[in-house]
């Protein structure tokens, strides 16, 4: 029916039309979830079952206006152009309106690329997330929706603001509905925390995190007013920002507060618990897509808005990324609990999107994109096989379970599919994400590229340990039962007391199951197979960011240097992000003085000029060869 | 007879203050006449009614006050009515004209005498109100006792319960010892100034500051306004002036500790901005640090002692106390040019007490004369029962964290950037940490209100408090939380508006 009124849309309108109403569709994504979600409270007195149905209508409906949106929208052929002919900052659409004009606030949305393709995932996984729990949640069914919608409303708010104040208030506002789903429909986990504190602790975490990031836009529009006599907090504005030395101390503001959600490394502490405790739908919402708001802010605005204090802080960045990788590929694998492990393997994933936006060139800011659509897809389809799971087996623990395959027909291969997916067979996005990640990053960080491959050897050890541990062996329902009622006196949770009248049964996939993880792996082998419609929609807003970030340090270098002398010259090899290239230039040649550093730094405008176009090219070639 | 009109006419600014002398008088004379209920809690809801509407008309150009003003700006004066005075005011009025609809409920059952309580709070405002408008050391003190003397009686009204008397004892000692050392520090700032005017305080604080060295006239300055400091930031209630407050908000009636948390804060803050600032006495160094410490202590204490808190009231004194921290963070960071972030702080900070604590009164107003449902145990489940009241008691936690699509994150939000304005780094940084573990609390407080109800309910609402007046205003005020943190153009515009008068 909605395909039909859609049709029909198109049908009607001229093209001319449709360029007029489409600003408008930007907020009407927000609305949707918002409207609907309270739909869902206010009808959930008359009947159980409408919310489902609401919800996932306006899912889907929100999925079907972007692709509407992908569909009006010219996006050049990535193999067409290598040229940085069109390489300035152009939204696809915008909407603005006066919000609080005395501080210059406004409501301003706008879409390019990137945040398209973050909506539409954004809006599959809420479809995937209802879906996922129509028979898990049985209580307080509507007010379930209502936060289930009013935080993806809030997640899709975060993609298209483009005012800074008006996306610190949608980062903020996703949190609150997030915040109950965990408190009151999520599982006390086995070793004593109570849904409740895991709940508190995400949301101390990144409501902190918030505010500490507030302070830096703060500082950001203060030193505006300071250089220009008005108040603004419009993007475009705050980007012609001089911060002067404040920048890396800004910088370092707005990176915490990213970092916190991302998250990487020290700052992860919020989130195994989150991932673990949360309702299925709650999973696949934070794994699936509220990480990915924050690799999307720091490419959305700390590249651009600190280049030169990014450049200079990407080793630190990317070396606490490479020990996330590490981290959580190993902590994955020593986990029992199942929700655990896949939340662990997040953070592992993440300290690749870390590498990939701090290296910065245009083959990596790419890869990033599909290893986000990709890692959202993966890792939100195994949190919904850990949820079908638990269904069955009312444990999520890896040490009971075993003996599915052959007993589950259809369960049993998908989640072997996605366990490959997860640590990146080629053939799903995964593969091309992380291949295009660290072919990218190559050229500027060869050492940290080397060990992040390496790190791929311990994907596959914590993939191959979840599905052996819950596929394979010889382990019957009926034992999985005793062995859940012997541990009853170890597991002290509440929800798993009863466990003597709980049956273990094996249920095959029902439709509805099914035909969710279908889609999520249908979309991973289309990312994996043919990822250049996605490379095109994202290829100019990605070139623009890697202009904004890689060349200005390289051009402000000289004028800099000059006064630093000697040490600052070191440094500024740091800012230019070629300490890589240069350190592998003085492994060849070790008896060069170090004088000749010096002079080497004076030439630097035209030395990386030459490098960094390189990769500028080097995607079509990649690409081209792919189809 | 000319001159007597020109010169009534010179009282046009005061009429909003005058209106509800006037309604005292009529009270009291109505409750020699006949004792009723009804008709005396009219009345004081006229009266405030009608001094509300003149003010609004005063402030928004419907009754041009204007030449009456300066006039009265330029004679020597006790009082000013400007722009921030009037704002102050108008919540000032807000705020008393909702303590008197949540009384009515609460009291309505009272087996003693009801009257007195309506004339005793329109007294207390009528004080309230004059302080938001004093420019003189004189009229300040002389409204200040006039707001806090009611209290004593209001707060130990409901005599019959030993917690009410015991709160309205401990404030009246205290109180009166604060009073003491206010003024003290007025007659060693006289001393030596010579002057009780705040704006000529101000202007001859520079010459007496001029000379490098310490004179003995500078340290007897500095020393009377440190005594003033200490004397207001009890009354504020700020750290490490606080031991009084959970005391006082446990003990007494809910829609007086209603009153105390927002029409008395709102006032002192008021007077406590226009003295400091138009004084400068925020421009000498050590009372600049010792706000500093006063803030940062009120921050750490209020926040980390309202973590194991069991009831209700006293936790939302200890968050009062942190509110407080963050206000003078605020009056640490501005000018007497913009004192725009503080007023609307204040007038969102009253708005949500009343809100939380209005929950409290509906809660406790069936139960009057036992005890009020301050436990947290008493709000348990409460959403399953009572989902709309649990969505306003929400709301106002959510308020008071500062979470989006609420009134408090604007103002959170505005003090923060007057912090970063101010280069304040320290203060923005207690603000995040205060925030973050003020959330831990807030939270609490949430989840208690979704978890499983208990079996046998001590504490409920009325059954149709919805149509209730108490209960109407309580959901007014909930609306007004979420427009202002939705769409708070216009607020921010009023308060901008609502700039001081700076003499020189």
């Amino acid at each position: 029916m909605i395909n039909l009124q859609n049709s029909w849309l198109l049908s009607v309108m001229s093209p001319e039309t449709l360029a007029e109403v489409m600003p408008n569709f930007l907020p009407t994504l927000i609305a949707i979830p918002f409207v609907a979600g309270f739909l869902c409270w206010l009808i959930e007195k008359v009947d159980e079952r409408l919310p489902r149905w609401i919800a996932v209508l306006s899912m889907f409906v929100t999925f079907l206006l972007t692709l509407l949106l992908w569909q009006h929208s010219t996006y050049v052929d990535a193999t067409a152009i290598a040229s940085a002919a069109t390489t300035d900052l152009v939204w696809q659409t915008e909407f603005i309106r006066p919000w609080i004009p005395k501080i210059g606030i406004s409501f301003h949305l706008a879409l390019d690329g990137i945040s398209l393709l973050m909506v539409s995932l954004t809006a599959l996984l809420g479809v995937m997330a209802v879906g996922c729990s129509w028979g898990e949640i049985q209580r307080r069914v509507g007010f379930f929706h209502l936060n289930l919608l009013w935080s993806l409303g809030g997640v899709i708010g975060v993609f298209l603001a483009i005012d800074l104040f008006l996306f610190f208030f949608f980062w903020e506002m996703m949190l609150v509905p997030i915040y109950f789903l965990i408190a009151l429909w999520g599982h006390d986990s086995v070793c004593g925390k109570t849904k409740e504190q895991a709940a508190t602790k995400f949301f101390i975490y990144t409501q902190v995190s918030g505010l500490i990031m507030l302070v830096g836009i703060l500082i950001l529009v203060n030193a505006y007013f300071a250089q220009t006599g008005s108040i603004s907090f419009a993007y475009q504005n705050l980007l012609t920002v001089d911060l002067g030395s404040y920048e890396y101390a800004v910088m370092l503001l707005f990176f915490i507060g990213f970092a916190v959600k991302l998250p990487i490394m020290p700052f992860h502490g919020w989130l195994p618990d989150a991932h673990a405790q949360a309702p299925t739908a709650g999973s696949v919402d934070l794994a699936g897509i509220l990480i990915k708001t924050a690799a999307y802010g720091l490419i959305r605005f700390v590249l651009p808005f600190f280049p030169a204090a990014s450049a200079e802080f990407a080793p630190i960045a990317i070396t606490l990324g490479s020990i996330g990788i590490f981290y959580g590929a190993w902590l994955a694998f020593m986990q029992t609990d199942i929700k655990r492990l896949l939340a662990y393997t997040s953070i592992s994933h993440m300290g690749f999107v870390v590498l990939a936006i701090y290296a910065g060139t245009l083959l990596s800011l790419q890869g990033l994109v599909i290893q986000m659509l990709a890692h959202g897809l993966s890792s939100a389809a195994l949190f919904i096989m850990a949820g079908q799971l638990y269904e069955r087996l009312h444990t999520r623990d890896l040490t009971v379970m075993g003996g599915m395959w052959g007993q589950m027909r259809y369960f049993a291969p998908l989640m072997m599919f996605f366990c490959a997916a997860l640590l990146g067979i080629p053939g799903t996005g995964n593969f091309v994400g992380e291949f295009l990640i660290l072919l990218g990053s190559f050229a500027h960080f060869p050492w940290y590229v080397v060990i992040a491959t390496a790190s791929l050897v311990l994907a596959g050890l914590y993939s191959l340990i979840l599905i052996h541990k819950a596929l394979f062996g010889s382990v019957s329902k009926d034992a999985i039962g005793q062995a859940l009622r012997n541990k009853q006196t170890e597991t002290q949770s509440a929800h798993e007391k009863n466990l003597d009248r709980i049956v273990v049964s094996f249920k095959d996939l029902g439709k509805r199951e099914l035909s969710l993880l279908v889609t999520l792996a249908a979309g991973l082998i289309w990312l994996g197979l043919y990822p250049q419609p996605f490379l095109n929609a994202t290829n100019q807003p990605m070139q623009w960011i890697e202009q904004s970030y890689s060349y200005q340090p390289v051009l402000t270098t000289p004028d800099v240097d000059m006064v630093a002398g000697m040490n600052g010259a070191a440094s500024m090899n740091d800012v230019a992000g070629m300490s890589g290239i240069n350190s592998s230039i003085h492994a060849q040649l070790p008896s060069v003085p170090t004088v000749v550093e010096l002079s080497d730094i004076t030439q630097a405008p035209t030395l990386p000029e030459a490098t960094l176009t390189a990769p500028v090219l080097t995607p079509a070639a990649i690409q081209g060869g792919d189809e | 007879m000319n001159q007597l009109f020109t010169s009534v006419a010179y009282l046009h600014p005061f009429v909003p203050i005058l209106a509800i002398v006037l309604a005292v008088l009529v009270i009291m004379l109505v409750t020699s006449v006949k004792r009723s209920h009804v008709l005396n809690a009219t009345l004081a809801v006229i009266g405030l009614n009608i001094g509300m509407f003149s003010l609004i008309a005063q402030m928004f150009g419907y009754w041009d006050v204007t030449a009456t003003a300066t006039f009265l700006e330029q004679s020597g004066h006790l009082f000013s009515i400007d722009k921030y005075a009037q704002f102050n005011m108008l919540v000032v009025f807000v705020c008393s004209l909702a303590c008197v609809t949540l009384c009515y409920a609460y009291i309505d059952q009272y087996q003693d005498h009801k009257d007195e309580l309506y004339m005793l709070i329109l007294l207390s405002t009528t004080g309230a109100l004059l302080m938001t408008a004093s420019t003189h050391i004189a009229s300040f003190f002389m409204s200040l006792e006039l707001m806090s003397v009611p209290i004593y009686g209001m707060l130990a009204y409901t005599f019959s319960r030993n917690k009410s008397l015991e709160s309205g004892l401990k404030y009246l000692v205290l109180s009166a010892a604060a009073s003491a050392t206010l003024l003290m520090g007025m007659a060693l700032l006289f001393s030596q100034v010579g002057s009780l005017e705040f704006a000529d305080i101000g202007q001859k604080l520079p010459q007496l500051f001029a000379s490098g060295d310490i004179s003995q006239a500078q340290l007897m300055v500095v020393v009377g306004f440190v005594l003033m400091l200490f004397a207001t930031a009890f009354k504020l209630s700020a750290a490490p002036f606080h031991a009084w407050t959970p005391d006082v908000y446990e003990g007494a009636p809910a829609p007086i500790a209603t009153f105390l948390g927002s029409v008395t804060k709102v006032a002192m803050m008021a007077v406590v901005v226009r003295f400091f600032l138009l004084s400068q006495g925020m421009g000498l160094e050590p009372i600049k640090t010792l706000l500093l410490v006063i803030a940062t202590l009120s921050i750490l204490f209020g926040n980390l002692l309202a973590l194991r808190q069991t009831n209700l009231k006293r936790l939302l004194a200890y968050s009062s106390i942190a509110h407080i921290g963050y206000a003078l963070v605020i009056l640490i960071s501005i000018n007497a040019a913009a004192p725009m972030p503080m007023n609307m702080y204040m007038a969102v900070y009253a708005l949500t007490t009343i809100g939380a604590f209005g929950v409290i009164t509906l809660m406790s107003s069936p139960f009057h004369s036992v005890e009020d449902a301050g436990n947290l145990d008493h709000y348990q489940g409460l959403f399953w029962r009572r989902p709309i009241l649990t969505a306003v008691l929400v709301m106002m936690m959510l308020s008071l964290a500062g979470i989006p699509l609420t009134a408090g994150f604007i103002t959170k939000f505005y003090a923060v950037l007057a912090s970063v304005q101010g280069k304040q780094w320290f203060l923005a940084a207690m603000i995040i940490l205060g925030s973050a573990i003020g959330l831990y609390y807030y939270l609490r407080v949430i989840l208690t209100l979704f978890k499983r109800p208990k079996d046998t309910i001590e504490f409920d609402a009325a059954w149709h408090w919805g149509i209730q007046a108490g209960g109407v205003m309580v959901m007014v005020v909930t609306f007004l939380v979420f427009y202002l943190g939705v769409l708070p153009s216009e607020f921010i515009e009023l308060a901008t508006n609502a700039k001081l008068l700076v003499p020189y």
